[in-house]
C-alpha cells in the first residue's frame, strides 16, 4: 500500500494541481479583503468535476496556503488577510515597523509549516481514536468550549479590560441580529430580509480591519518613507527562531490539532486560544519585545495551520466538518465518491492515506512558496500608496461580495470600516469583537439546545463528566481573570501598536 | 475622533441599555425555557456594565485630556475628502454596480480614488481601466463570481469562460 | 420525446446567433441560479449538477449564486424580486414555514413554479444501543409521556424533517405541544448528539446517516416515504411500521419570480426536463443518494399548495 500511495502522490498531474492551487491560495490569502474561505468556496465549481484525489488536493492545498498568506498583509499593512491571522496582527505589524519584517514573517511561515506537519502526523497516526473522543462531545461540552474561547478575548486584548469587554460584547450583540438559532424568531431585523440574514463574519472582518485601516491611512498625511522593506534573509533566522521557540511552536501545533479536531471550532478559534496561552502561560510569551512577539506569532501560526489538519480527523472518520472550509472539502469528497466514514479506512485506505500525504506535501511546499510570496508581496504592497489603497478597497468590496453574494454585505464594510476607525481611535481593540461574532452563535445555540434537552434545568451543565471538567476549568479561568483585576499587580506594559 | 472616557462610558451604557429594552419587545415562544430575548439581554447588560466601568475610570482621570478631540484630518479639506471618499466609494459601488455593471463602476471608482491621491488624471484613467479589466476577467470570467455586467449583459455569454 | 428535446437543444444552441426572439429563444445570455444554501452543500450539489447539463444543452452559462443567509429567506427574496424574464431562477424548497414563523411573507403566489427535480423523504434514527428499536416503540413512549424523549430536528425545527414526524404524532393523538423538539446545526450535528448520548431520536434524510450507520452507531427505524427506498431496502416505511400513511421530507425544484409568462415557463421546463433526464444528472444524484423525482410546472404548483397546507396545520398545532 505504501508504494501505491507513493505512486499516487508523485503523479505529475496531481503535483501540477497542488502547485497551481498553492499559488492561487497564496495570492488570494495575501490580498487584504480576500480570505481562505473565499479561496476554497471559489474553487468548488472547478474541482467539482475533477478526478477525486486532485479535487480534494486542490482545496486542501489552497486553504493551507491562504491561511498562512493571511499573515502577510496582516504584518505589512495591519490588515489580516484571514480571520485566523487577526490574533497576532499587532505583534507582526509591530515587528515590521521595527524593521524585523523578514524575521516576523519567516517565524510565522516556519511555524505554520511545522504546525501543519504536526497535525498531518497526528492525523495519519491517530485519526480513528481521536475522532471517537470528539464524537462524545455534546452541546454541553461545546457550550463550555465556547465560553472558554470567550475568556481568550480578555487575554488577547492588551489594553484596558473594560474596553476589551466593550468590544467583545459588541461582537456578541452583533451576532444576535437575524434569526434566533432555536425558535427562528427574527431579532432586530426591522423587517428587512438582509438583516434577517444577520451580519456575516467576513464583511464585518473586512470592515473592521481592512477598511478602517484604509480610513486611517487616508486621513494621515503621507509618511515620509514608505513601508519598511522586507529585507534580509528569511530562512536562516526562522530556523534559529524555530529552535528558540520550539516549545511554543509545538504547543501551538498541538493546541491547533486538538481544537481543529472539535467540530465547529476552526482555525480562528485555534489561533486565539494558542495566542492566549502563549501570552499568559509562558515566560517568553509575556515579554513585550521581539522575542515575546515571535513566541506569540509562532504559537498562534502553528495553531491555525495545525487546526486545518485537525479538522480532517472528524471529517474523514465521521464526515463531520470542523469549520466552513472543511465542510466544503467534505462535500467535494462526497461528490467524488470518497464517502468519509470509518469504512473509508477499511475499503480505500490508499485514498485516505494519499489525502493525508497531500497534507505533508502541501505543508512542506509552504516553505519555499511562502518565501517567494513574502518577497513578492513585500514589493507589491510597497508600490505607491495611491494605487495600492485604491486596489485594496476594490478587493475589499469583491471579498465581501463573493463570500455573501449580496450588495448588502458590501454596504456593511463601509459601516464597519467607520465603526472600526472610531473604536481604534478610542483604544477599543477590534479583535475581541470578531471573536464574539464567531463564538456568539455557537454559545447561544449550544446553551439553548442544552436547555431544551434538560427543560431548563441548569445542573445539566455539570452532570456529564467531560462537561463538568470543562465547566470547572472555564469557571476557574474566569475567576482568575477577575482576581487578577482586583488584586494589585505589576501592570503589564502593553500598548496596542499603531 | 476621540472622546474622553467620561463621554464614551455613558454612550456604551446607553447602547447596552437600549439593546436590553429592545430585546423585551421580542415575542416569547411557548414551551421554551428561555426565549430569544435572553442573549441580547445578556450581551446588552454586559455592554452596559463595561460602559459603567469605563465611566468610573473616566471620572478618576477627568482632568486628563480634552472631552472631545477633533481628528487632525478634519481640519484639512484634502485629507477630509480622502477620508470620506472611502465610505462614499463603497456606497456608490452598491448603488451603481447593478445599472452600470462592474467594469464601468470599478473603473470610475478606481479613477476617483487615484485622482484624490494626486495621481495624474490621464495616468489614473489608464491604470484604473487596466485594473478593472483585470479584476473583471479574473473574478467574473474565470472564477465565475456573479458580478453584474450592466450594458454588457446581452453579450456576457461570451465573456464568461 | 428525445427528438423534441434535441430540437429544443438545437434551437437554444442557435439562439445566441439570432437573439431576436425574446422568449421562445431562451436563453440568449447567462442565467443566474440562486441556491438558498452554501457552496458545497447538498442543494449546491444538485443545482450545480443541473446547471452543468443546462449549460451543455443551451451553450449559455448557468451561474450558481449561493445565498444561504437567513435560512434561505435572503436567496428566495433575491430571485422573487428579480425580473420575471427567465434569467434569474432559483431553488424551490419548503417555504411555507417562513410566513408562519414571521420570517418572510412568501406564499405559493410569490413564485412561478417550473419543475421539481429531487425529493428526499424524512427518516427516523436512533442510537444503536438505544432501548427504542422501532417507530412503534417511539410512538408508545410518546403516548405514555410526550415529554419522555428528546428529538433532534436534524436542522432547524419547524422544517422538512420534523413536520412529517409531528404530523404523524398528531394522527396518533399525541399532545405535540409537549414534544421536546431540539434544533441542530445540520444533520451531522444532530447525529453527533445522538452518538454522544444527548438525544434519543434524530430526524433527517437517510443518506446523511450513511457513515454512522456503517460504523454501527446509528439505526434507521422508519422512512416517511410511500415505498421503501431502493438504496435502503431494510428500512421500513412509516405505514409499515405503525400503519399511518404519512409521508414528507425535503424537496428541491426550480422556480422563478411570480409573473413569468406561461410560454416562457414551457420553454424552461423543457430545458430542465432535458437536463433532468441526462444520464450524468441521474448518475450524479444516485452517487450521493439523492432521490431524482420529476414534477412539471403544474404538478409542482399543486404540490406547493399542499405543502403550505401541511405546514400550516402542523405549525398551527405546535404553536397553540
Amino acid at each position: 500500500m505504501f508504494y501505491s500511495v507513493l505512486s499516487q502522490l508523485t503523479d505529475g498531474y496531481l503535483l501540477l494541481v497542488i502547485l497551481l492551487s498553492a499559488a492561487y491560495g497564496l495570492i488570494i490569502g495575501a490580498i487584504p479583503g480576500l480570505t481562505a474561505l473565499m479561496a476554497s468556496a471559489l474553487l468548488v465549481p472547478f474541482v467539482i468535476f475533477m478526478q477525486p484525489i486532485p479535487a480534494v488536493a486542490a482545496i486542501i492545498t489552497a486553504s493551507a496556503m491562504a491561511i498562512f498568506a493571511g499573515d502577510i498583509p496582516g504584518a505589512l499593512l495591519r490588515m489580516p488577510g484571514t480571520p485566523a491571522s487577526a490574533a497576532y496582527t499587532n505583534d507582526a505589524n509591530g515587528m515590521v515597523l521595527r524593521g524585523k519584517g523578514a524575521v516576523a514573517l519567516g517565524a510565522g511561515l516556519i511555524a505554520s509549516s511545522l504546525g501543519g506537519l504536526i497535525s498531518a502526523l497526528v492525523l495519519s497516526l491517530a485519526a480513528p481514536s481521536l475522532a471517537k473522543i470528539a464524537l462524545i462531545f455534546s452541546s454541553v461540552e461545546y457550550f463550555w468550549l465556547g465560553v472558554l474561547g470567550l475568556s481568550c478575548a480578555t487575554f488577547v486584548s492588551g489594553g484596558s479590560l473594560a474596553k476589551g469587554l466593550v468590544s467583545l460584547f459588541l461582537g456578541l450583540s452583533l451576532a444576535t441580529v437575524g434569526m434566533d438559532p432555536v425558535s427562528g424568531i427574527p431579532r432586530f431585523s426591522l423587517g428587512s430580509p438582509d438583516l434577517l440574514g444577520g451580519f456575516g463574519l467576513i464583511p464585518v472582518l473586512i470592515g473592521l480591519f481592512a477598511v478602517s485601516e484604509l480610513l486611517r491611512n487616508a486621513a494621515n498625511p503621507p509618511r515620509a518613507e514608505a513601508l519598511p522593506s522586507i529585507s534580509g534573509p528569511i530562512l536562516v533566522p526562522s530556523l534559529i527562531n524555530l529552535w528558540r521557540h520550539r516549545l511554543g511552536t509545538l504547543r501551538g501545533g498541538s493546541i491547533g490539532t486538538l481544537v481543529g479536531a472539535l467540530p465547529g471550532a476552526g482555525s480562528d478559534i485555534a489561533a486565539w486560544i494558542s495566542y492566549a496561552v502563549a501570552r499568559r502561560g509562558s515566560r517568553k510569551g509575556r515579554r513585550e519585545d521581539d522575542i515575546g512577539a515571535s513566541e506569540r506569532i509562532m504559537s498562534a501560526s502553528a495553531a491555525n495551520n495545525a487546526s486545518l489538519g485537525g479538522a480532517y480527523i472528524p471529517a474523514t472518520v465521521f464526515g463531520i466538518p470542523g469549520d466552513a472550509i472543511t465542510a466544503i472539502v467534505i462535500s467535494v469528497m462526497f461528490i467524488k465518491g470518497i464517502n468519509p466514514g470509518p469504512t473509508l479506512f477499511l475499503n480505500q485506505p490508499e485514498v485516505i492515506y494519499t489525502i493525508f500525504g497531500i497534507f505533508f506535501i502541501a505543508n512542506l511546499a509552504l516553505i519555499p512558496l511562502g518565501i517567494l510570496c513574502i518577497r513578492g508581496f513585500g514589493y507589491i504592497l510597497r508600490l505607491p500608496r495611491a494605487y495600492v489603497s485604491a486596489v485594496v478597497l476594490m478587493f475589499c468590496i469583491l471579498g465581501a461580495f463573493s463570500v455573501e453574494n449580496t450588495l448588502f454585505s458590501v454596504g456593511l464594510i463601509a459601516l464597519f470600516g467607520l465603526l472600526g476607525y472610531v473604536m481604534e481611535s478610542n483604544e477599543i481593540p477590534l479583535a475581541p469583537a470578531i471573536l464574539g461574532l464567531i463564538l456568539g452563535p455557537m454559545i447561544e445555540e449550544t446553551f439553548m439546545t442544552t436547555m431544551l434537552k434538560s427543560r431548563g434545568d441548569l445542573s445539566i451543565f455539570f452532570d456529564r463528566e467531560i462537561g463538568a471538567v470543562l465547566g470547572i476549568v472555564t469557571v476557574a479561568v474566569w475567576a482568575g481573570v477577575v482576581l487578577l483585576q482586583i488584586w494589585p499587580k505589576k501592570k503589564l506594559k502593553s500598548k496596542p501598536i499603531g | 475622533m476621540r472622546v474622553h472616557d467620561i463621554i464614551l462610558g455613558p454612550a456604551v451604557v446607553l447602547a447596552g441599555a437600549g439593546l436590553c429594552v429592545w430585546a423585551t419587545a421580542l415575542p416569547q415562544p411557548q414551551g421554551f425555557a428561555y426565549g430569544p430575548n435572553l442573549f441580547p439581554t445578556l450581551t446588552g447588560s454586559g455592554l452596559a456594565l463595561a460602559g459603567l466601568s469605563i465611566l468610573f475610570a473616566g471620572i478618576k482621570k477627568r482632568r486628563m485630556g480634552p472631552l472631545f478631540e477633533r481628528p487632525d484630518w478634519s481640519k484639512r479639506w484634502r485629507l477630509a475628502i480622502n477620508f470620506w471618499l472611502i465610505p462614499v466609494a463603497i456606497i456608490a459601488y452598491v448603488l451603481l454596480v447593478e445599472p452600470l455593471g462592474f467594469l464601468i463602476t470599478a473603473t470610475l471608482l478606481l479613477f476617483a480614488l487615484m485622482i484624490a491621491n494626486r495621481v495624474h488624471p490621464r495616468r489614473a484613467a489608464v491604470v484604473a481601466l487596466i485594473i478593472a479589466l483585470a479584476i473583471n476577467l479574473l473574478f467574473a470570467s474565470i472564477l465565475h463570481v456573479p458580478l453584474p455586467w450592466g450594458p454588457l449583459t446581452a453579450v456576457s455569454g461570451w465573456l464568461i469562460w | 420525446m428525445k427528438t423534441t428535446m434535441l430540437m429544443i437543444a438545437m434551437m437554444a444552441g442557435s439562439a445566441w446567433v439570432s437573439s431576436a426572439q425574446a422568449q421562445d429563444a431562451w436563453p440568449t445570455r447567462p442565467v443566474q441560479m440562486v441556491v438558498i444554501a452554501g457552496a458545497g452543500g447538498g442543494s449546491d450539489y444538485v443545482f450545480r449538477l443541473l446547471s452543468r447539463e443546462l449549460e451543455k444543452n443551451t451553450g449559455q452559462a448557468f451561474s450558481v449564486v449561493n445565498q444561504a443567509q437567513g435560512g434561505g429567506v435572503v436567496g428566495m427574496t433575491t430571485y422573487t424580486n428579480a425580473e420575471p424574464d427567465g434569467y434569474t431562477l432559483g431553488q424551490m424548497s419548503p417555504f411555507a414555514q417562513y410566513r408562519v414563523l414571521g420570517q418572510a411573507d412568501f406564499t405559493s403566489e410569490s413564485f412561478t413554479p417550473i419543475a421539481l427535480v429531487n425529493m428526499d423523504p424524512a427518516a427516523v434514527h436512533v442510537a444503536a444501543d438505544s432501548n427504542l428499536e422501532s417507530l412503534q416503540d417511539i410512538v408508545d413512549a410518546l403516548k405514555a409521556d410526550p415529554t419522555s424523549l428528546t428529538i433532534s430536528c436534524g436542522g432547524t425545527c419547524n422544517a422538512s424533517w420534523d413536520i412529517p414526524f409531528v404530523s404523524l404524532m398528531l394522527d396518533e393523538g399525541i399532545d405535540v405541544t409537549q414534544l421536546n423538539l431540539v434544533p441542530a446545526k445540520g444533520a451531522a450535528a444532530g447525529l453527533q448528539e445522538l452518538t454522544s448520548g444527548g438525544m434519543d431520536v434524530v430526524l433527517s434524510s437517510l443518506p446523511e446517516t450513511d457513515s454512522l450507520r456503517e460504523a454501527g452507531l446509528v439505526e434507521n427505524v422508519a422512512v416517511f416515504a410511500e415505498q421503501r427506498l431502493d438504496r435502503y431496502p431494510d428500512v421500513p416505511t412509516v405505514e409499515e411500521a405503525v400503519g399511518e400513511p404519512v409521508t414528507g421530507g425535503t424537496w428541491r425544484g426550480v422556480a422563478g419570480p411570480a409573473g413569468m409568462s406561461p410560454a416562457l415557463v414551457k420553454v424552461i421546463e423543457a430545458q430542465v426536463k432535458a437536463a433532468f433526464d441526462a444520464e450524468a444528472f441521474q448518475q450524479g444524484m444516485r452517487d450521493r443518494g439523492f432521490g431524482p423525482v420529476w414534477m412539471n410546472a403544474d404538478e409542482l404548483g399543486d404540490f406547493m399548495a399542499e405543502h403550505e397546507q401541511q405546514t400550516e396545520r402542523v405549525l398551527g398545532e405546535l404553536r397553540q
